[in-house]
């Protein structure tokens, strides 16, 4: 009985050949899963985050035109100037970045920002056209917005 | 009987079988992500379409105080621009603007407990097909007479 649980015959040549066959295919596979899913993670994370640029720079950039007592765009139509004096505050990009400049400071608001375009529409001018595009890696998103400037006088 | 001495191992059937089921577990978080990624760029689409909604209704606050009650599409209302206050500054057809349905209702605004009878209700949809599925945005604001 003993002789017998010590069966030390081991796996033939054959057998040892087919089962790493067997695996190898398996790991390859796997393998191919594993980068398909990586893939598709990096994708919808720069899509997220390009998104969330492009829309977070847009609600900002809204909310101080919706409170700006003069609004003025640059001949570039890349530069927004918001007021005047003291409470003057500037939207541009920099390096890739908008950068929000107020208070003699720059903070920078959105990264990868590709394409910044301010430029008043309607036929009276009075609608200020804002697009933004955020490139980073694969991913693409471009954002167009308009906004009604509350500066009218009465 | 300190060791277990089974010294059997797997048979054939069982590494397969329980590499099968790998490739199963595999497969069905592959699909977790990849049905993650559809959802990020519907979040997409619908960010698109929320700001169109928004532009829309801010070109109505800056040029179309005067609209009659009514639902419009967007060429109905971009034709009558400039027509004592009734009208869109463009007809949002830009590829940029994406390929947006719009539906624009005007209602008489009721605002309770108020003697206000200027105020009009604007309701802006925007709508898209995707896989044939219909989405749709909507948004609603209200607007004075001038």
């Amino acid at each position: 009985m003993l002789e017998k649980n010590f069966n030390q015959k081991g796996f033939s040549l054959i057998e040892l050949i087919l089962a790493l066959g067997i695996s190898t295919l398996v790991i390859i596979s796997l393998l191919l899963v594993f980068i398909a899913s990586l893939n598709a993670y990096k994708w919808g994370s720069t899509a997220t985050d390009n998104q969330y640029m492009a829309r977070r720079a847009i609600n900002d950039i809204e909310k101080d035109v919706k409170e700006a007592k003069l609004v003025k765009i640059n001949e570039e139509n890349d530069i927004l100037t918001l007021n005047e004096g003291k409470e003057e505050i500037r939207y541009y990009t920099q390096k890739q970045n908008l950068i929000r400049y107020a208070n003699k400071s720059a903070t920078p608001i959105a990264e990868n920002v590709s394409l910044l375009l301010f430029e008043f529409q309607a036929e009276n001018d009075n609608l200020l056209g804002i697009e933004i595009g955020v490139t980073s890696g694969d991913g693409d998103y471009c954002l167009k917005a308009q906004i009604f400037p509350r500066t009218f006088k009465p | 009987m300190l060791f277990i001495n089974n010294k059997k191992g797997f048979t054939l059937i069982e590494v397969l079988t329980s590499m099968l089921l790998l490739v199963l577990l595999t497969i069905s978080l592959y699909a977790v992500v990849v049905s993650s990624n559809i959802w990020i760029s519907k979040a997409g689409k619908s960010t698109r379409a929320i700001t169109l909604a928004n532009s829309i209704i801010e070109d109505i606050k800056a040029n179309s105080y005067n609209i009659p009650v009514g639902v419009y599409n967007r060429i109905m209302i971009y034709e009558s621009i400039g027509k004592n206050g009734l009208g869109l500054s463009t007809n949002y057809s830009d590829e940029k603007w994406g390929n947006y349905d719009i539906s624009i209702t005007i209602n008489e605004a009721s605002m309770a407990n108020t003697s206000a009878n200027n105020l009009l209700e604007v309701i802006v949809k925007v709508s898209w097909e995707e896989d044939s599925i219909n989405y749709e945005e909507k948004l609603i604001s209200i607007i004075a007479r001038r």
